[in-house]
């Protein structure tokens, strides 16, 4: 890899300038509630087609890692976490806020979040080419099975709901076979539209709308139910010290955490969301001879490590063998498409593109950590944003988002048709992901497919045979079929008794876990 | 401690749920015809696969004929938590020890022009039917006469007007929150297309959305 050429290319205006605002912009985003990572990618997505490849993605990928942080600061300040990776962070950020250790809490998430993201940026350097030289040696068949193994494991940690997550899945994949056949071009499935014949459904504009204009319709909608919203009058001073100080006095929690993070990351379908408690439930089970609930730094420190590294985590399977884990990853993965990059080795072959992408990942969580302990006091603010007013602005963003795919008013109609699908997800509690996943893996699945067809008759072979295929439909089987023998199995866990009402009566965990269609580990003890 | 769970780890215990049985037979409506427009979208799907040559439809064959099974058997799924759900709210209204009150039915009786000017301002409380259909009729009439008024004047402000007004409108958001809605909306909107249009997508001119562009 061109490192030298990266840095070069890094240093310049522009992608500093993308990486300043892609800070900025991942910061007060993510400070206001709902807003996570996913919402600010598809934002940012659309409007970045049109920079150059380098700044696209050093603006995309510091925005969405800082909208965890934004999220993060509210979580301590107000109880209100800005999405579900947040959520183990208000089992210790109010208490610490309450006794006026709001800015100490806002530090040492800033230095805690930095190190998770460098920790898995240093895996994603030095692992992704080891996973390269196995990807090297797979045939199409066994990208096929990846796809559909990819799929599996989305649609089994849509909790609960495994049956609607393979039908949105299934529908995701469908989607992505309208307009011209990945291999001979024919058109199919266009029902006479001009536009959905040359373009098809395009993932990003199932995504702004899925995640975007459907979240605005659902704000609204809550807006209006809920109207009066009380915030504590809460302000951030000082605490730099004392915040450095707690992230030097515990190291190997935050490490811990980091490598947790980086674990939950590379495996498809987990996710931030799980992480962030997993950490949690980790830190308070080894250090069990302390206190919890009452404002243990190590309560905040440990699950923002996790969300910082598995954000970045996740980019590796998503990198190397084109199979994204999560939402943020697909999108992440659809931003290298719009850009004419292709993950697997292509992508690391691409020079000095990929080693400034890489070397600005780090830069991004010290810069996230610097901006956000200088703009809690503004970010506080911005979480006091009416939903009144962030709902409609949201179908506006969404739209305008939309309308920048392709340039016509037909992607705004394809984004609030999906934005209606997407409200009816949320307010179903389905899970959101498998349909932008499965979009995303389609065309991978039904080109590996039609590669496993060509050579299959040029060789009088049946390639499913292969050992590599198996085993990933074995594992996709077990995936597929594991939610139904759990009683099976049993693992013992603990319960937090609607981990609301135990650590923090002001958060509805199980709302914002059913938001973010994922399985958590939760880990407490009365 | 908490009781022992399974798989991947701990879920929430659903029993924190506290929900009315009313809310949960709308969500149970709400999840059939979800479940139902998932069928029909993914039954006409697989009615023009027959339409393409087979070479390029194979995969759609794999994927979308037993997408379209599991979403019959999601959609009986619905249907049987809906029918048990109904069952549950009957047999609890049956066996329900609390005296049955009767709520007088709400008033049809037109307002005056003067209450519904106050209605459509906010200024009146909505408490009858009658009342509640004036504040409908007049947000509708008066969100199509500003559309049409503004219709091919000002471009892509009207796009932003539809979008913030009509979707608050729609979703009954109080008139009174619609000036700053507007405001804050339309602001959005124009820092947006300035945005768009120095990164050279889209020049200005021609509006965001088209609509209202002679």
């Amino acid at each position: 890899m061109d490192w030298a050429g990266g840095v070069k290319l890094l240093f310049a205006s522009g992608p500093m300038f993308s990486l300043l605002i892609g800070c900025l912009l991942g910061i007060f985003l993510g400070a206001l509630p709902g807003l996570g990572p996913v919402f600010i990618l598809t934002v940012m997505l659309p409007l970045t087609i049109h920079l150059q490849t380098i700044d696209a993605l050093v603006m995309l990928v510091a925005g969405y890692t800082g909208g965890v942080y934004g999220g993060a600061i509210t979580a301590v300040v107000f109880n209100v976490p800005g999405h579900p990776g947040n959520i183990a962070t208000t089992f210790e950020g109010p208490a610490m806020a309450r006794q006026g250790r709001a800015g100490e809490a806002v530090v040492a998430i800033g230095i805690a979040g930095a190190v998770g993201g460098i920790v898995a940026t240093g895996f994603l350097v030095f692992v992704a080419p080891l996973i390269l030289n196995a990807a090297l040696k797979l045939q199409p068949v066994d990208y096929f099975m990846l796809a559909i193994f990819g799929l599996s494991m989305v649609a089994a940690a849509s909790r609960g709901k495994v049956l609607v997550g393979l039908v949105l899945g299934g529908l995701g994949v469908l989607l992505s076979t309208i307009g011209p056949d990945v291999i001979t071009g024919t058109n199919r499935f266009s029902f006479g539209s001009s536009f959905l014949k040359s373009n098809g459904v395009p993932l990003a504009l199932v995504a702004v709308g899925v995640f975007a204009i459907g979240s605005g319709f659902v704000m609204m909608e809550e807006s209006w139910k809920n109207r009066t919203r009380t915030l504590d009058d809460v302000r951030i001073r000082g605490g730099i010290k004392q915040g450095l100080n707690a992230a030097v006095s515990h190291p190997i929690s935050i490490l811990r955490s980091s490598l947790l993070g980086v674990v939950i990351g590379v495996i498809p379908g987990l996710g931030v969301t799980l992480s962030n408690i997993a950490a949690y439930a980790m830190e308070s089970k080894i250090g069990r001879h302390l206190s919890w609930g009452t404002g243990n730094v190590i309560g905040v420190m440990a699950p923002e490590a996790a969300d910082g590294a598995t954000l970045i985590a996740e980019l590796i399977p998503a990198f190397t063998l084109g199979i994204p884990g999560a939402a943020t990853s697909a999108l992440m993965l659809e931003a290298l498409s719009l850009h004419g990059l292709t993950a697997g080795p292509g992508f690391f072959q691409s020079g000095s593109t990929v080693a400034a992408f890489l070397l600005a990942i780090p830069l991004a969580q010290i810069l996230i950590a610097v901006l956000g302990i200088a703009s809690a006091p503004v970010v506080v603010r911005m979480a006091r944003i009416s939903p009144q007013i962030i709902g409609p602005a949201l179908i506006v963003i969404g739209s305008v988002g939309a309308y920048v795919v392709n340039g016509v008013i037909a992607d705004v109609v394809i984004g609030l048709i999906f934005g209606v699908i997407g409200y009816a997800i949320v307010k179903l509690k389905l899970p959101l992901a498998p349909i932008v996943m499965g979009t995303l893996l389609g065309p991978l699945a039904e080109e590996s497919l039609g590669r496993v067809r060509i050579l299959d008759k040029a060789t009088h072979t049946f390639a499913f045979f292969q050992p590599m295929a198996m085993i990933l439909a074995v594992l996709a089987f077990i995936v597929f079929t594991g939610p139904y023998f759990r009683h099976v199995v049993k693992v013992k866990g603990y319960l937090v008794p609607g981990a609301r009402t135990l650590r923090n009566p002001g958060v509805d965990v199980e709302r914002m876990v059913d938001d973010s269609q994922a399985t958590m580990v939760v880990e407490g003890k009365e | 401690m908490g009781k022992p769970v399974t798989g991947l780890g701990i879920e929430l215990d659903d029993s924190q749920s506290n929900k009315q049985p009313t809310t949960v037979i709308s969500v149970r409506l709400l999840g059939v015809i979800f479940a139902a427009v998932l069928v029909v979208i993914l039954g006409l799907y697989d009615s023009r696969i027959s339409h393409y040559p087979a070479g390029v439809t194979l995969f759609p064959r794999v994927i979308g004929l037993p997408t379209l099974v599991l979403a019959i058997a999601y959609l009986v799924k619905e249907l049987v938590k809906l029918a048990k759900s109904t069952q549950n709210l009957k047999s609890t209204a049956e066996n329900s020890n609390v005296p049955k009150v009767t709520v007088p039915l709400p008033s049809h009786e037109q307002p005056t022009a003067k209450e519904s000017v106050e209605l459509l301002l906010g200024s009146r409380p909505i408490n009858t039917v009658a009342q509640t259909r004036i504040v409908g009729l007049g947000l509708a009439v008066g969100l199509a006469v500003l559309y049409v008024a503004l219709l091919g004047v000002v471009g892509f402000l009207i796009d932003s007007i539809a979008l913030v007004v009509g979707g608050p409108l729609l979703f009954g958001q109080p008139i009174r929150a619609v000036p700053v809605l507007l405001v804050a909306g339309t602001a959005l909107a124009v820092i947006l297309s300035v945005l768009i249009h120095l990164s050279g997508v889209i020049p200005l001119s021609t509006g965001i959305f088209h609509i209202g562009v002679s």
